[in-house]
């Protein structure tokens, strides 16, 4: 579904992304693992047009989308919740969410997604008129999910979904994202810093090193080595 | 005691264009950051080409361009649903339906000039240095000033109105007829800007543009498209300031609207710059201090209570009494 092949990405003279191909099938969660600064974030950013890559070919579904403007990727079916949740903190729950779906006309349509989106999270439903920015952290992660999927993705790009949250709320919020994945059939591309977790819900992984793929296996192969565990995810 | 409420109705009047004025700057200093030093020139041209439309002959379509016009205004007689349109004859000037197509027609025209501007002249010195831009808009302002000197000459001309004669009484105050007319029209204008940006996707839109760029563009907004936009309704608005307040002057001038541009800042920073609310409330709070200064203290210091008003806010209360405290960006 989503293919980079040879994605070469830099801020700047700062190289970020030296040569990455990553490939993740329909219907799949494919998580990007590796330490501060491999460049997962950044491949995330590519994916989604919020930074142009240098080099490379990125695919979505048949068509060539390197370099594309996000406004114009979130159209054709990709959503991504970046770093640091981004969400709208002077606008309202409700109007995060209506922004969300900025890309749809159909009321009834949105209005239903509106519905199944305070479904997943009943604590945004009770803070529907709540200015964003005086939720809590996880209130706010559920936020940025719920407002990337009111776009109706076919592929979600989530980063760091867990950070700065008690794991009560974690363990929530993964439950979603699975639901998400199997009940709505949408595809995942999944930035984790917890690699444990992050493995324990994808069904492939890439472990980046300084911009590079170091060790590309399924989940439950990167999960049983030993020597991946050790060198680079730290558990 | 009359005089008192009279003074309060007049001042909140003029406060109301002063308000219009301050919610074009807070528009555009919340989308870009940047204090648009020309917004007074840009309403001052529109003001005279919604004069030069309404003049009898002799004048241009396109002020600046000199391209001749093909209607006068005054003695066209459009048909609207089988009724007749009088617009306005050449011995009494406009009636005041002419003068309400006038202002529409100038406010569109500004809101053009506005898109034009921010795409041609600011767009390449956006998201750079902050300064470069804020220099541009001073250029902009000077630029505007010298054509308009150069284009009509520095002398006043008469912007006349229909809404003349006596003054409506309104029981506890008098109020010029023109002076109720700016006050409807302002009022009208503020719940249609709040109906945009509360009521309306694209308002959202714009204000989501506005408070994070990058989250929007993830929303699929084309956040050049929404600044470009905010730069036309800034200039529209503004315009609208301008019409308003030609007539209620010594007339048209190309300094039209430089003390209106110190009112109207003086209002935004009183508000908080990044605060509509604050911008309406300070408009009116100032377009009332003002009108008590000139009836009871004197009118030369008017302005002396303006400037000091935007020196004291800035020594007291940098954020204006309605606006966010200032989170540095990182």
């Amino acid at each position: 579904m989503l293919e980079l092949r040879n994605v070469r990405a830099a801020y700047g003279p700062v190289v970020a992304l030296h040569d990455i191909s990553v490939s993740v099938p329909h219907g799949a969660i494919v998580t990007l693992l590796g330490a501060n600064g491999a460049g997962k974030s950044t491949t995330l950013r590519v994916v989604s047009g919020l930074l142009k890559p240098a080099a490379g070919l990125v695919r979505f579904e048949d068509s060539d989308i390197s370099g594309q403007a996000p406004d114009r990727i979130v159209r054709q079916g990709i959503s991504h919740v970046p770093e640091g949740r981004q969400i709208f903190a002077t606008l309202t729950v409700d109007e995060n969410l209506r922004l969300g779906a900025y890309t749809r006309s159909e009321r009834p349509a949105v209005r239903r997604d509106l519905d199944r989106v305070y479904g997943y999270f009943p604590r945004l439903a009770e803070r529907s008129g709540q200015v964003a920015g005086t939720l809590s952290g996880g209130e706010q992660q559920m936020l940025a999910i719920g407002r990337a999927l009111m776009a109706r993705p076919r592929l979600l790009l989530l980063d760091e979904p867990s950070l700065g949250l008690a794991p009560l709320v974690v363990r929530d919020i993964f439950q979603i994202i699975r639901t998400i994945n199997q009940e709505d059939g949408v595809t995942i591309l999944l930035v984790e810093q917890d690699a444990k977790l992050a493995l324990s819900v994808a069904s492939y992984g890439y472990v980046l090193e300084t911009g590079r793929v170091a060790v590309h296996q399924p989940a439950n192969d990167l999960a049983r080595n030993e020597t991946v565990r050790r060198s680079y995810l730290g558990y | 005691m009359e005089t008192f409420f009279d003074q309060l109705a007049i001042g909140a009047s003029t406060g109301a264009l002063y308000a219009l004025l301050a919610l074009a700057l807070v528009f555009i200093f919340r989308a870009t950051d940047i204090v648009n030093f020309a917004q007074g020139e840009m309403a001052m041209v529109n003001t005279y080409i919604g004069w030069s439309i309404s003049r009898p002959l002799s004048l241009s379509w396109i002020p600046l361009l000199g391209i001749e016009r093909h209607i006068n205004l005054l003695t066209w007689r459009p048909e609207v649903l089988g009724f007749p349109l009088y617009l306005g004859s050449e011995s009494t000037g406009l009636t005041r339906i002419g003068y309400v197509v006038v202002l529409v027609a100038a406010t569109c025209i500004a809101f053009f000039t506005g898109t034009v501007v921010e795409r041609v002249i600011v767009r390449p010195s956006e998201g750079k240095n902050l300064l470069n831009a804020v220099i541009v808009t001073l250029g902009l302002f000077a630029v505007l000033n010298s054509v308009a000197n150069w284009r009509y000459g520095p002398v006043p001309q008469t912007y006349p109105t229909p809404f003349r004669g006596d003054a409506v009484d309104f029981g506890l105050f008098k109020l010029g007829q023109h002076s109720v007319f700016s006050l409807i029209v302002g009022v009208v204008l503020m719940m249609l800007i709040y109906l945009f940006f509360q009521r309306t996707k694209l308002g959202l839109a714009v204000r989501a543009a506005a408070l994070n760029p990058q989250a929007s563009q993830l929303m699929g907004i084309n956040t050049g498209r929404m600044l470009t936009l905010g730069w036309g309704l800034a200039a529209a608005i503004g315009c609208v300031a301008g019409m308003m307040v030609a007539p209620s002057v010594s007339g048209i001038s190309p300094n039209l609207m430089l003390g209106v541009l110190l009112y109207g800042f003086a209002a935004a920073v009183l508000g908080g710059l990044d605060s509509a609310t604050g911008a309406v409330i300070g408009g009116l709070a100032v377009g009332i201090g003002q009108s008590m200064v000139v009836q009871y203290i004197g009118s030369e210091w008017s302005d002396v209570v303006a400037f000091g008003l935007i020196i004291a806010i800035l020594m007291l209360k940098p954020t204006g009494l309605f606006g966010a405290p200032v989170v540095k960006k990182v």
